[in-house]
């Protein structure tokens, strides 16, 4: 019996509390986005496996949940990420719309993980992609919206951790039969690693130098200083300046990192990519990046930048107001008889606003137990249909009992 | 303030060394065994002494910014951590190791005893050899000598544990040394203090 309880590794259920925290985030973020202009998509949980790796590439195979679709014995994946498919729809229904085109989003993503990794496979998130042309302007936008959604759900104190993919493409594009090391390397800062890895493959002097530097450049701005010295990458850094000046004019006062060496999440990424993070914890907030090939790949090219929320991340480092989920009202008949008037009393409580609770069969159990609760709880009162005729209501915080001959009276004088 | 969680066992006092000549007074993790937290407000560190294995979870997960740990253990886990700096401390190999007359023809199903079942899998496959690997938390060298496995993976250094069981090296898989480990965020959010530390230990490691 024991074994039919337990979940898959990497899932979980979510109970009241945690799965209306998760709802709460996860509305403010979207009105966040919608004051922006976002308009909300819809997209699928499973596709074909062809469908998604079109637009994640090879490596991420792998890295998806399959299954064969009993009825037509195609193979189809659960989701991994919910970008390419936004990618889809623009390719597809959108094409004709006049670009810029702004598209939001949240939804569950399925990720592979190790078995016993103890990480989560089910991610929840929000995010937000801007389709249209290349620019400065569009990066900054989709990076200070990231940050100031951040700021709506309470979180003010973060640090934009933002590089450049296009850069790293470049570099590593250079390295020839090398290139898989070379990655791996780079995604650990291992310098040493780095050194042994160029040196197998016949890589070009000044590239091999740059990807030798690449693990020491992070940090604050004084890092593009130096990197605009290197010539083989002057072109991205300043895209990254361009883009990090105007993302001043939002004045967002988030600090800022720059990691040029930063190797992360997709590769479908093409320029300036960033991750916002929070001293708290020790996964990023959210995380998004420009990518001008995606598109493409499902036949209507157009560039694009985006980012999603970790909802899970977000709720480690902040709380949401819960006041809103309280219970106002309880209501009991005393008798079955009395159901209609109950009925009828909680439906208008309902339309004036309330939550209201209403045990049609409570028993005398039940019945101690709301008063109980009632005594410890937020709520306004528990009301009792004891005759049509008696209605008696009992206040929560003060504890005191109110009698009230008809409903016009209790509405009147009792709340 | 930078948390470093440290390897208890074969790494612990080469690591302490290492730390003391790059300038932090960390004389006492020697003495007290059974503390495992130290702090040195005053060179702005602390050390938590964890189980070798354990060292990438405490760094991967932020409860220590640092780690310093075995490429074993970093080979075998494959966790999302940053490598800045082989510390080149520990230094072992990692084995194949057999009784006297063994090889590879012999056995049909290659039965390996280990404390590294992701790596000797990997590494069997590789070779084409079909393995069969039981995992074992220590004295692994015991394994072929009583007919639990053909062939151990495991660490060595000086080669004395498996010359005492009359075992012999067969293949190297590879050189392990020590890593510092940086956890993502830490790198970011504490870069300075955590540039510098790499440089006092790049300063001081041997060469």
């Amino acid at each position: 019996m024991f074994e039919r309880l337990s979940l898959p590794q990497g899932v979980r259920d979510f109970p009241p509390e945690r799965a209306e925290e998760i709802k709460r985030v996860e509305e403010l973020l979207l009105e966040e986005f919608s004051r922006w202009g976002y308009r909300s998509v819809i997209t699928p949980l499973f596709e074909f496996l062809e469908t998604i790796s079109a637009g994640l590439g090879e490596d991420l195979r792998d890295k998806v949940l399959k299954f064969v679709d009993p009825s037509t014995g195609d193979v189809v994946a659960l989701r991994p990420d919910i970008t390419p498919q936004v990618g889809r729809i623009v390719a597809t229904q959108l094409r004709d719309s006049t670009e810029p085109i702004r598209l939001c989003y949240n939804g569950r993503v399925i990720r592979y993980e190790e078995k016993g990794s103890g990480k989560e496979r089910e991610v929840f998130q929000v995010g937000c992609e801007l389709v249209g042309p290349s620019s400065p302007e569009a990066d900054s936008e989709i990076i200070a919206l990231s940050v100031k959604s951040l700021g709506k759900v309470g979180i003010k104190k973060t640090v934009l951790d933002i590089g450049h993919n296009g850069l790293l493409r470049f570099l590593l594009g250079k390295t020839g039969d090398a290139r898989k090391e070379v990655e791996e390397s780079l995604k650990k800062k291992d310098q040493e690693g780095l050194v042994r890895a160029t040196q197998k493959a016949s890589v070009p002097k000044e590239i091999k130098e740059t990807i030798l530097s690449l693990p020491d450049l992070y940090g604050g701005r004084e890092i593009l200083d130096k990197a605009r010295k290197i010539s083989v990458i002057k072109k991205y850094v300043e895209e990254l300046e361009d883009v990090l000046s105007v993302l001043d004019e939002f004045q967002l006062g988030s600090e800022v990192n720059i990691d040029l060496g930063e190797l992360r999440g997709f590769n479908y990424y093409t320029g300036v990519t960033f991750e916002v993070i929070s001293p708290l914890i020790s996964s990023p907030l959210l995380r998004g990046g420009r990518y001008d090939d995606l598109i493409g790949k499902y036949g209507y090219d157009s560039a694009a930048t985006g980012f999603a929320v970790d909802v899970e991340s977000v709720l480690c480092v902040t709380r949401t107001h819960l006041e809103n989920n309280q219970i106002h009202f309880v209501v009991i008949p005393r008798k079955l008889s009395l159901r209609r008037e109950a009925i009828r009393l909680a439906e208008w409580l309902r339309s004036s606003g309330f939550k209201v609770v209403l045990d049609l069969n409570a028993d005398s159990n039940l019945r101690k137990f709301r008063i109980k609760e009632n005594h410890v709880s937020n709520s306004y009162g528990v009301i009792f249909l004891e005759t049509p005729k008696k209605i008696k209501l009992i206040e929560s915080r003060s504890g005191v009992s109110k009698e009230f001959s008809n409903l016009e009276e209790l509405l009147k004088g009792g709340i | 303030m930078i948390t470093v969680a440290i390897s208890r066992g074969r790494l612990l006092k080469e690591a302490s060394l290492l730390l003391k000549k790059a300038g932090f007074s960390v004389g006492e993790i020697l003495d007290d065994s059974r503390k495992l937290i130290f702090e040195y407000p005053e060179d702005g560190i602390k050390t938590l002494i964890v189980r070798p294995t354990d060292v990438p979870a405490y760094v991967e997960y932020g409860a220590a910014d640092c780690g310093i740990v075995g490429k074993d253990t970093l080979i075998e886990e494959k966790n999302n951590l940053y490598e800045p700096l082989d510390l080149k401390i520990g230094k072992c190999k990692l084995v194949v190791a057999a009784p006297k007359g063994f090889d590879f023809s012999s056995a049909r199903i290659l039965r390996v005893a280990t404390k590294y079942p992701k790596i000797a899998n990997e590494y069997f496959a590789k070779k084409g050899v079909g393995a069969e690997i039981v995992k074992l938390y220590g004295s692994v060298e015991l394994a072929p000598i009583v007919g639990l496995s053909d062939v151990i993976v495991d660490l060595t250094a000086t080669g004395e544990t498996l010359r005492k069981n009359k075992l012999f090296v067969i293949e190297t898989i590879a050189d392990i040394t020590a890593r510092l480990v940086v956890n993502r965020v830490s790198m970011k959010v504490k870069s300075n203090e955590i540039k510098e530390f790499i440089r006092k230990l790049k300063e001081v490691r041997e060469v």
